[in-house]
């Protein structure tokens, strides 16, 4: 190979979740792998009107990329191949989407291009579904913030802290919650998570 | 009433609110009994005719259950054994399950036959306070008698002494509207707010909802309370957006709307081995909360007042109409007030006629009760009966025979959870009482019996008109349901505190064992604020803290101080309202899970390959990785040193903070947080960094790669990655929020490995991919690049060292480092590589003379470190100011040295505090300290790094390193801190 190294190996991805599939009793608690994410951030610009249009020209090129638009913080928004930009915080946003790149950040790049700085955090986040008529009280167990329906639905997007654990939660389905939380504390996840649903059933 | 089950004792007169078809058994002291579904252990004891349950704290007074509720100060129990033993549990609240086992406690010898009653006779010298009088002398005697006896005998209940088997859980609650108490307020109020759509979270201490509408004979809407109370939460329960917690003490009222809570799992089911657990505490977030937690009956002073058989009246009418139990077969009521009556009628109604009515009052009789004899005006000055009450006497010495006596001294509003945040209540002369006073917490209001409303009517009223008002307020649709109705009984009361005919002393605290005798004393003694009475005389507090008694006990101090009892006022209410076990506020965050552990992606990589993990914060990482035949760590490490440092080693160096910085300003941000400039820094180059705290003393050091014009990735040390994040968010959102700088921790997306020894180049060169070229001319030290590596992962590569020789640093994303480890160890093997863990890392730093954590200690500044030329002088940046002064520059200021044995085959240790050879073990001697030792096994002994006065004015000399924690006292020379390749020839290679 033109490019190859003299190692006669590749490497190959280990997800720290390990395809964790669960069932317990009616709720399914699932390991999300091989997913995109990368961080969007607006430059920041003094002038009001230049800045409304370095937003504009930023949303413009997600919108035709992706579908997506732009959100406040804390909002959520989504297209229906399940890709969904979310409101993190002001001027900042996760993209996530499938496995596109093996470089995300640099793929998205071509995207937005000056209209933003991007991140690769594919790799920064562990990722849990929990999804059954029992995630809402699992999750009771150890979210601080409302997940009642009539607070998150499927439009929100939440930071918050969950056993000492930073956690980034949505709600794409009414009874399917997505939790991200780093990935090196993800045994420690998945057992905070674990242990809540195996309390409530 | 249906006839009783004969099965479950003869105190069962009828079923109650139960169902005599589910029989219980249970145990107490040993013996078998039989209750019913739906009983507490106090009713189920009492139905079998059990009157003696205890023995009271300082006296050992036989005592027997006092009340139906949390408020008990009597009926304290041992529930379970072994490890699930769980000692002072209120008989009154403990809900009846198969199996249940209690015994008695505070007692030594028979529950009957109590040989420490003896205090009881010898209570002229165990008054209140009396500890603090007595043991004075002999002085010795403290510790080794006085103390161990006192200790011995004190206490009630006592602990298993094995852990606790039990799990338990925590959770976080969000509420529209939180309502305390599912009485007939609170039930009214969560009906009303339930039907127009609020979020409603109505909890309750009982396992039954109705509150005293399950002990009373009062009809609502036309039907028995209790029946309507049942019919009500049927339907609240039907109801998606309310949720009813049963057996859930709210116990205390926090800032801001929240509150904690108890519920109850698992404590009321027979096999309690199931995954469920326990306990859960809530935590509660609450827009609105009504709270409708009831009253609670008090009691009166007079002579002898706490046999068993003496208990609240209010008390003996729960136990009546909920239970379907009679306290006794003669039963007096003794009363200041109109609702003792209703116990008589009641009574009557069950077929026990009360052996007499005694009121307090010179009124007319508040009700006709055929065949009751009644004396009005009249007081009880004592009582009679050893272990169950025989008689009473009356203030012109008539004796009258029971076997009950039921008391009612009037009712105390439940204002706890309104003075959790300073609330003081006020004092309401009309039912002798506090209510709420003005200051609620946040988003509070309280109705019913809590507010001062004693009749049923008002309370349901009340309830109904708080929840429209809500709902209003919540801009909701209002309900046009009418308020529930009912009678509104009279409550009249003329308040009556203690009987001054009294013989025999009157007891005020049940539970404390205190009297009025020695609230006198406390009086006399110069205790007379309610807070010093408390203390002196330990009224209020333990378990029921006070419930029955605190009221009682302020009027007896307002009358010897010839106050009003609302000028006297009252103690502060603090949570929690009822008591919760030590695991319950633990939760699961017990053992390995109190918090979490982060694990680099290589974890696995070095538990297979002899990895030996320690906690460095909340990470794991691999102190060193064992071998075979290696029998002590040193061995390990002395040979993960050696082989790196001829060959090359390999390291998970991970765990080091990673920021990115990406911006227009960047660059001048850089400059702005580190002492030296990073505007000048190449692309492709990195560059080492300190960072001084405003303060000058410096905070961190790390590398930072420049990616691009606009693009820095920072690193941290480990310890510091959050606080350095932290820092720098605080610089870019407060102190320069006009720069153009977004910031990302990028600490989680890269595995990264050092590669280090003289064979790194040759081990990379196979790995990274082609045509990337690493040769020393293309990549020289300090330089970096995104390449791929392995054929065609993502990478970045760093040529910077720690460990003083020629070395890299690899970061691949997160998902790959397990393989790139196992990779770049199997690739290695034909360099000689070895893995090496954390020890070596600092033997080898130390080795080379850096500084790292226990010299960036917070109080160094960069001069100590040698680093004073960093700060430099063409920029400005935070802490540059500050390092100026001339304090911090002082001419004989600490450096950083290092330090050898005299005798090689010493042991340095750090701590050691340097003193000149001859100069005397004090604090003005001082000239530093050594921070970092190692063994070297490149060197052949042990090494230090330290901060010595005057440092590089001392190289060479003879100091002793002085050890008075460990003992020792050793000398050592001062030497270079840069013990290998000081010229850093290894490194540029």
């Amino acid at each position: 190979m033109e490019n190859a190294c003299v190692a006669d190996m590749t490497l190959s991805a280990n997800y720290p979740l390990d395809g964790l599939d669960e069932l317990i009793e009616d709720t399914r608690l699932s390991a999300v792998e091989n997913l995109d994410i990368v961080s969007i951030a607006l430059p920041r610009i003094l002038g009001a009107e230049e800045a409304r249009q370095t937003r504009d020209a930023l949303e413009d090129n997600l919108k035709s990329s992706f579908g997506l638009q732009l959100t406040d913080v804390g909002m959520r928004s989504s297209n229906p191949d399940k890709d969904s930009l979310l409101g993190l915080q002001p001027g900042l946003w996760f993209l996530v989407t499938g496995k596109q790149s093996s470089e995300p950040a640099r793929a998205l790049k071509t995207v937005v291009r000056d209209t933003a700085y991007v991140t690769d955090q594919s790799d920064s986040w562990a990722i849990l579904d929990i999804a059954g008529p029992h995630a809402q009280a699992a999750l009771e167990r150890i979210c601080s913030v409302d997940i009642d329906q009539s607070a998150v639905d499927a439009t929100r997007v939440v930071r918050t802290s969950m056993e000492h654990l930073s956690v980034i939660l949505e709600r794409p389905e009414t009874e399917r919650f997505r939790l991200y939380s780093p990935v090196s504390s993800a045994r420690s996840f998945q057992h905070m998570v674990s242990v809540s649903l195996q309390n409530v059933v | 009433m249906n006839a009783p089950s004969s099965m479950t004792g003869a105190g069962r007169i009828g079923k109650g609110l139960l169902d005599p078809g589910k029989t219980i058994s249970f145990q107490f002291n040993g013996r078998h009994y039989s209750g019913l579904q739906g009983d507490t252990l106090a009713s189920a004891l009492l139905a079998n005719d059990q009157r003696l349950l205890g023995r009271s704290f300082k006296y050992h007074r036989p005592r027997g259950i006092f009340s139906a509720g949390a408020e008990e100060p009597n009926a304290l129990l041992e529930l379970g054994r072994g490890a699930y033993k769980e000692p002072n549990t209120r008989a009154t609240v403990t809900e009846l399950h198969e199996g249940l086992e209690a015994h008695s406690q505070n007692h030594r010898g028979p529950l009957s036959f109590d040989v420490m009653a003896i205090n009881d006779y010898l209570s002229s010298f165990l008054s209140a306070g009396f500890y603090y009088k007595t043991f004075m002398w002999p002085k010795a005697f403290w510790e080794k008698l006085y103390e161990p006896v006192i200790r011995a005998a004190a206490g009630l209940g006592s602990l298993s002494g094995e852990a606790d088997p039990d799990t338990y859980d925590k959770g976080f609650l969000h509420t529209d509207l939180l309502i305390i108490g599912a009485g007939p307020a609170g039930l009214a109020a969560a009906l009303t707010a339930g039907r127009a759509g609020l979020r409603v979270i109505l909890a309750d201490d009982d396992f039954l909802p109705g509150g005293r509408l399950n002990a009373e004979q009062m009809q609502v809407d036309g039907m028995p309370g209790s029946q309507w109370a049942a019919a009500s939460y049927a339907e609240l329960l039907s109801m998606p957006h309310v949720r009813c917690l049963l057996r859930t003490s709210v116990y205390g009222a926090f800032d801001h709307g929240i509150y904690g809570a108890l519920q109850r799992c698992t404590d009321h089911l027979a096999d309690k081995t199931g995954r469920r657990p326990r306990q859960i505490l809530w935590r509660i977030y609450a827009r609105q909360t009504i709270l409708s937690a009831g009253a609670t009956e008090r009691s009166i002073a007079f002579g002898n007042n706490d046999r068993p058989g003496i208990m609240l009246a209010g008390a003996v009418r729960t136990y009546l109409n909920r239970f379907g139990v009679a306290p006794g077969k003669q039963v007096i009521v003794f009363t200041n007030n109109d609702d003792g009556w209703r116990t008589a009628a009641d009574l009557s109604r069950a077929g026990v006629a009360p052996a007499a009515i005694i009121d307090t009052r010179s009124i007319p009789e508040p009700m006709h009760l055929p065949g009751v004899q009644v004396l009005m005006g009249a007081r009880i000055t004592t009582t009679r009966g050893r272990l169950a009450l025989r008689s009473v006497t009356l203030q012109d010495g008539q004796s009258i025979p029971c076997d009950c006596l039921a008391v009612s001294g009037g009712w105390s509003p439940n204002v706890h959870l309104t003075c959790h945040q300073r609330g003081r209540p006020v004092w309401r002369e009309d039912i002798a009482a506090f209510v709420p006073g003005t200051d609620l917490p946040s988003g509070m209001r309280v109705i019913g019996a809590a507010g001062g409303s004693l009749g049923l009517s008002a309370s349901l009223t009340e309830g109904h008109q708080a929840a429209v008002e809500l709902i209003k307020h919540a801009g909701r649709h209002q309900t046009t349901s009418p308020a529930p109705v009912a009678e509104q009984e009279s409550a009249r009361i003329t308040a009556f505190w203690q009987v001054p005919e009294s013989r025999g002393r009157a007891w005020v605290d049940l539970q404390n064992d205190v009297t009025t005798k020695d609230i006198a004393l406390s009086f006399r003694e110069g205790f007379r604020s309610v807070e010093h009475l408390k203390r002196y005389t330990t009224l209020g507090m333990a378990t029921d803290q006070g419930k029955t008694s605190n009221v009682l006990g302020l009027a007896v101090l307002a009358q010897l101080g010839g106050k009003r009892i609302e000028d006297t006022g009252t103690t502060i209410f603090r949570p929690p309202y009822t008591p919760i076990a030590i695991g319950a506020l633990a939760g699961r965050s017990r053992g390995k899970h109190f918090r979490p552990v982060r694990q680099t992606p290589s974890h696995r990589w070095a538990m297979e390959n002899g990895g030996d993990m320690v906690e460095s914060g909340l990470w794991l990482r691999a102190q060193w990785y064992s071998q075979a035949g290696e029998t002590h760590w040193r061995q390990s490490v002395d040979r993960e040193v050696q082989q790196t440092r001829r060959t090359v080693g390999i390291c998970d160096v991970t765990t080091l903070g990673k920021i990115d910085i990406q911006g227009r300003d960047a660059a001048e941000f850089l400059d702005r947080v580190y002492a030296n400039t990073f505007s000048t820094l190449a692309i492709g180059k990195v560059r080492y960094g300190l960072m001084l705290r405003e303060d000058g003393f410096v905070m961190d050091d790390g590398t930072t790669a420049r990616l691009g014009e606009t693009h820095f990735l920072m690193t941290t040390t480990t310890a510091n990655a959050v606080s350095v994040f932290r820092h720098l968010e605080f610089c870019r959102q407060c102190l320069w929020p006009d720069m153009d700088v977004h910031l990302i921790s990028a600490t989680e997306q890269w595995a990264q490995y050092a590669i280090a020894g003289p064979q790194s180049r040759a081990l990379l060169e196979g790995v990274v991919d082609a045509p990337f070229d690493i040769s020393n001319d293309a990549f020289p030290f300090m330089a970096c690049a995104e390449l791929t590596v392995f054929n065609g992962t993502p990478a970045r590569l760093f040529r910077i060292s720690f460990s003083g020789e020629m070395a890299y640093e690899l970061a691949v994303p997160t998902r790959y480092g397990h393989a790139l480890m196992e990779a770049l160890m199997e690739h290695g093997k034909a360099f000689d590589a070895v893995a090496y863990g954390l020890e070596a890392l600092g033997v080898m730093r130390v080795e080379k003379g850096h500084a790292a954590g226990n010299e960036l200690n917070g109080q160094t500044t960069a001069g100590n470190l040698g680093l004073g030329r960093m700060v430099s002088t063409k920029k400005d940046c935070i802490g540059a100011v500050l390092s100026r002064r001339s304090a911090m520059n002082a001419s004989d200021a600490i450096q950083l040295m290092g330090f050898v044995p005299e005798d090689k085959s010493q042991t340095l240790r750090a701590g050691a505090h340097f003193l000149l050879p001859d100069a005397p073990e004090t604090t003005e001697s001082d000239l530093g300290w050594m921070s970092s030792v190692a063994y070297s096994p490149t060197l052949g002994s042990h090494i230090g790094l330290g901060f010595i006065r005057n440092g590089s004015n001392r190289l060479g000399e003879r100091i002793r390193a002085y050890d008075p924690v460990r003992g020792g006292s050793i000398f050592v020379q001062v030497v270079s801190p840069h013990f290998v390749d000081p010229d850093g020839e290894r490194l540029r290679g």
